[in-house]
């Protein structure tokens, strides 16, 4: 197994619950289930098993978990970026629906490319991608709320 | 019109605000055709508020863009790898999850069953007074009996000196003998029968007949008849038995106890002795005491049929050779 995939799934199970025992748990499950799909399958692309797993574990302990009460501590193990503030993923972790945060995760901060998710999760390209741009809009607003009075002119270059 | 995407046959359509909205993230990810691409920047200029959800995706993809730099330290990532317990090591060792349901099935069953079996084996079912016979005693019906309140020579009291009782730990029952005699005018008397174990069936023998007063004590006897019988019934494990037990005679006889069945006092069984006494209820705490010395003495107070005149107690104590 990739070192690698076992970071995406820690990193993954710390942004979706916010709970470093939850974490560890679910990630210590999804190791398990990622050997084992991908002995089954050996075919498989490690993304797409990374995401599939990912998603069948959230599913099954997102159901007893309420979102936002974070429970981490700085000595937990994820080592955050220098400056970075928590607040706004709480936020939106807490009001954002489950399948924009978790595509958002799996998109943008475990960069995983949209083809791959979509086969993971058996969905379209497009509807992954209107769920990322739905999360991003909400993230955004809590990160940098912008007036809807604010000057116009295009000075934002597309990617 | 040359400039104009055909959008339509006319070609005057435009983006709407609705497809607009959902095209935002494709045009700020570069996904979008260059026709496309332009229609959108159209609809921006014309739309403030598409404007302002441009600015709120570049702000989140900006931030999750610094969330994504988080690492794990190798210690999080070992911690993770390991099974979260020995079982849970076992089962991936083993590959439990691969195996049939029935056979899974099958095994939790047999758990299931060894643990019912244990439970029947351990128990002290014979310590739990629910399953006890003396609670299974059944009034079948009342009788009423009159009895000749002239013959005052048949008046005799109700429990002798020698009065008898049936012993449970001996076989011979034959000699049982209990005074029952008959004078007052009162008429009712109760027959009480037993569960139809053998035990029981021997005590009937001296319990079907239910001691009647005499007719000078008709104020005693009918508050004795409303009150409840009772067994002391106790068990003590001595070292050296055979010694002790002569001992334990001497004191018991001493406090004036008396044996109540048809075996002597200390009566030797096996390797124990048995002990059945009626004693006065002054000297049954000097009794506790004597018999103490030896041993733990364990003495539970059992509702009896049988009402002991006042003042006296029946005992049965059982003696056996501390192992």
């Amino acid at each position: 197994m990739i070192q690698v995939d076992v970071k995406s799934m820690a990193l993954f199970f710390f942004f979706a619950f916010l709970d470093e025992k939850r974490a560890i748990e679910a990630a210590s499950e999804s190791v398990e289930f990622y050997r084992k799909k991908i002995s089954k399958n050996p075919q498989l692309k490690s993304t797409v098993a990374l995401v599939s797993v990912t998603k069948q574990i959230w599913e099954k302990q997102s159901g007893h978990f309420v979102r936002g009460r974070p429970n981490y501590s700085p000595e937990s193990g994820w080592l955050l970026p220098a400056g970075i503030d928590m607040g706004p993923w709480k936020e939106f972790q807490k009001l954002a629906q489950e399948d924009e945060f978790i595509c958002l995760i799996w998109s943008r901060i475990l960069k995983i490319s949209d083809e791959d998710i979509s086969l993971g999760l058996g969905v379209s390209v497009g509807t992954l991608r209107y769920r990322i741009g739905r999360a991003l809009r909400k993230l955004g607003g809590i990160s940098n709320p912008v007036s809807t009075k604010s000057s116009p002119g295009l000075n934002v270059v597309p990617t | 019109m040359s400039d104009e995407i055909p959008y339509s046959k006319k070609g005057q359509r435009k983006v709407s605000a609705f497809v607009g909205q959902e095209l935002l993230y494709d045009y700020m990810t570069g996904a979008l055709d260059s026709d496309r691409k332009k229609a959108v920047e159209d609809y921006l200029h014309s739309n403030r508020e598409a404007y302002s959800d441009i600015q709120k995706i570049q702000h989140g993809m900006n931030y999750v863009e610094m969330l994504g730099a988080t690492q794990v330290s190798e210690a999080l990532l070992e911690k993770i790898k390991m099974p979260t317990s020995y079982l849970q090591g076992l089962l991936q060792k083993i590959d439990f999850d691969e195996w049939s349901p029935g056979f899974k099935l099958a095994i939790e069953a047999s758990v299931v069953a060894l643990g019912v079996v244990a439970i029947a084996i351990l128990m002290p079912w014979n310590r739990m007074t629910i399953f006890r016979g003396d609670s299974k005693d059944m009034v079948l019906s009342e009788l009423s009996k009159k009895y000749d309140t002239k013959s005052n020579s048949e008046k005799e009291a109700v429990f002798k000196d020698d009065t008898t009782f049936p012993d449970e730990e001996s076989g011979d029952h034959s000699e049982t003998s209990v005074v029952a005699v008959t004078s007052s005018s009162t008429t009712t008397s109760l027959v009480v029968a037993k569960s139809p174990t053998e035990k029981s069936a021997k005590e009937n023998n001296a319990a079907a007949v239910p001691p009647i007063p005499p007719a000078d004590e008709d104020k005693t006897t009918a508050a004795d008849s409303k009150r409840q019988g009772f067994l002391y019934r106790g068990s003590i494990e001595i070292t050296n038995v055979q010694a002790v037990t002569p001992k334990l005679v001497d004191k018991v006889s001493e406090l004036g106890g008396r044996k109540a069945g048809n075996v002597e006092l200390g009566w030797s069984r096996g390797s124990g002795a048995y002990f059945h006494l009626t004693i006065p209820e002054l000297k049954y705490e000097e009794l506790k005491a004597a018999f103490s010395q030896y041993g733990e003495l364990k003495i539970t107070k059992e509702k009896h049929d049988r009402v002991m005149p006042e003042g006296i107690i029946r005992i049965i104590i059982t003696v056996e050779e501390k192992k």
